[in-house]
């Protein structure tokens, strides 16, 4: 277990413990956490499961394969913009904190 | 079971072409008698009845059967009616290929497939790593005010006539101003292309359909002889310099890339949108809400699209794999009916029902890796359309005399859309 503290558009902290193996957007939709849609389910193709990563943890991650880059808008240029099922977690990722956007469509 | 009519109700409610006997593939030995179901949503078959009237009925029935002509109006395909199946495969790419499912260069003798769409693993991961950087959020974002000016262009030249025939004079064309723009092709070529993508895709005639397929692929390979000499900021000129650790989209590849855009981006929108439309304009209700509180659309769009689900796509299986309770062997078909998965009564509560603010989550854009690549460009340009309809057309509703017919396959569509208002 992880606890992941997923931080809504409204700047609400929803706090919840996830599994290890588990991508942090499963995390979210298996625990109610409003604002992730994941659309496809967990496999990089909708980019609906977008979060920004807290600054502190980005280099604590692994870094995007280019199936995952692909979905990224590039003018992101921080490195916290990420597909929130494409971060699986780890007992390393205890306390990562990521916000959930408000979705532009 | 009040909705499900008897099947002799059924076949002379529906007008289905007969199938040429030279192209009709039989059913294989080993699926059970049992297992067959009528199967009225059939290439080039069209009908009076509602056709997502004739959903009710299947969900009665078991979680996967057998539907004779269900891939292409001449061949068989298992069809899984449940979101929980229709999930199991599209996720799955080990048992399941997509080639194949559009077959349109095979009918040219030609061997290139839909890039994205018909690619298999590992491929399909480079492939869609290649493209999806034309067609993210943001990206579709810069293109609004653009969207917004051809979606008013075509609504002002008819506010003030009391009505319009919503197919031809909006919901087909506009999609079609939003690829040439994309596209870098000439604004002119609408009718053209509207002229192409009928033969296409509502064609009974098989060969009409190729003359269609033969006109645009055509076409779309002088425009990309083109680009290569003459660069711009378009997606053509996109897919031609798009390199991923050294490789290039071949020639094959390019094609399969404007042609998957075509089929992909063009109907489907325009269908979408009638389906939208002809809910409002009969829920009077639900069009007073949305006018109310436009806020409500994004949420609202995916209600309708899940209810009026309106596209089947395909799979082949390519490795023998249990799908509900049948087996399913290499070579068999497997149907993806989002207009069956849209009304799973085991997936949502009321399912024919449309609650504006469901938000649900819906197989109307796919799932998996094959989620639709343009669904963000899509949500825009129906948004985009239902925000200026209603803001510069008053309450509207079907013409009353208007006598509909629709197409049941290659997708649910009003052939026409009569709607009216006090101009």
């Amino acid at each position: 277990m992880a606890r992941i503290i997923y931080r809504d558009a409204d700047g609400t902290d929803h706090a919840r413990d996830v599994p290890e193996g588990l991508s942090v957007m499963r995390g979210a939709v298996e625990n109610d956490v409003p604002g992730i849609k994941a659309e496809c389910g967990g496999a990089a193709a909708c980019a609906t499961c977008q979060v920004r990563v807290d600054a502190a943890w980005v280099d604590r991650l692994p870094a995007p394969e280019d199936l995952e880059s692909s979905m990224l808008d590039e003018e992101d240029l921080t490195g916290r913009l990420r597909l929130s099922c494409q971060i699986f977690v780890t007992a390393d990722l205890d306390g990562l904190i990521v916000e959930i956007p408000t979705t532009d469509r | 079971m009040a909705t499900l009519l008897a099947d002799q109700d059924l076949g002379a409610a529906i007008d289905t072409p007969e199938a040429n006997p030279a192209h009709l593939v039989p059913t294989p030995a080993h699926v059970p008698a049992d297992r067959i179901r009528p199967y009225p949503f059939v290439l080039g078959a069209r009908t009076k009845l509602r056709p997502h009237s004739l959903v009710p009925a299947f969900h009665q029935g078991p979680e996967v059967f057998w539907a004779e002509r269900a891939f292409n109006g001449v061949r068989g395909a298992w069809v899984p009616r449940t979101v929980e199946l229709l999930h199991q495969v599209y996720n799955d790419n080990v048992h399941f290929s997509a080639r194949g499912f559009a077959p349109f260069a095979t009918m040219l003798g030609e061997n290139w497939f839909l890039v994205p769409a018909e690619a298999d693993p590992p491929l399909h991961a480079m492939l869609r790593a290649m493209v999806n950087p034309a067609f993210t959020p943001k990206r579709m974002a810069a293109l609004e005010d653009k969207i917004r000016a051809y979606a008013r262009d075509y609504i002002l030249a008819f506010r003030d006539k009391g009505g319009c025939e919503f197919m031809a004079d909006f919901a087909f064309e506009f999609p079609i101003k939003v690829f040439l723009e994309l596209m870098g092709l000439p604004q002119e070529r609408v009718t053209q292309f509207l002229a192409w993508e009928h033969k296409l895709l509502h064609e009974p005639d098989l060969d009409e359909v190729i003359a269609g397929t033969r006109a645009v692929v055509d076409y779309l390979r002088e425009e990309i002889e083109d680009r290569r000499v003459n660069p711009r900021d378009d997606l053509i000129t996109f897919g031609i310099a798009i390199e991923k650790d050294g490789r290039r989209l071949t020639d094959d590849e390019l094609i399969g890339f404007c042609f998957n855009l075509f089929i992909g981006g063009l109907d489907t929108v325009s269908t979408n949108m009638a389906w939208q439309f002809l809910h409002l304009a009969e829920h009077p209700d639900d069009q007073a809400r949305l006018r109310a509180d436009p806020r409500l659309l994004p949420a609202a769009i995916d209600e309708m699209m899940r209810v009026y689900a309106a596209v089947a796509t395909s799979r082949e299986c390519v490795k023998e794999t249990q799908l509900g309770d049948v087996t399913v062997r290499p070579g068999d078909k497997v149907l993806l009916s989002t207009f069956l998965g849209g009304r799973d009564p085991a997936a949502y509560d009321d399912p024919d029902r449309v609650i504006l603010d469901r938000a649900p989550r819906h197989v109307s854009f796919g799932y998996g890796t094959h989620l639709c690549v343009g669904m963000h460009l899509a949500r825009r340009e129906m948004r985009i359309a239902l925000e200026e309809f209603l803001r510069e057309i008053p309450d509207f509703s079907l013409a009353p005399d208007a006598d509909m017919t629709f197409y049941l396959a290659a997708i649910i569509q009003p052939v026409t859309l009569p709607l009216v208002w006090k101009a």
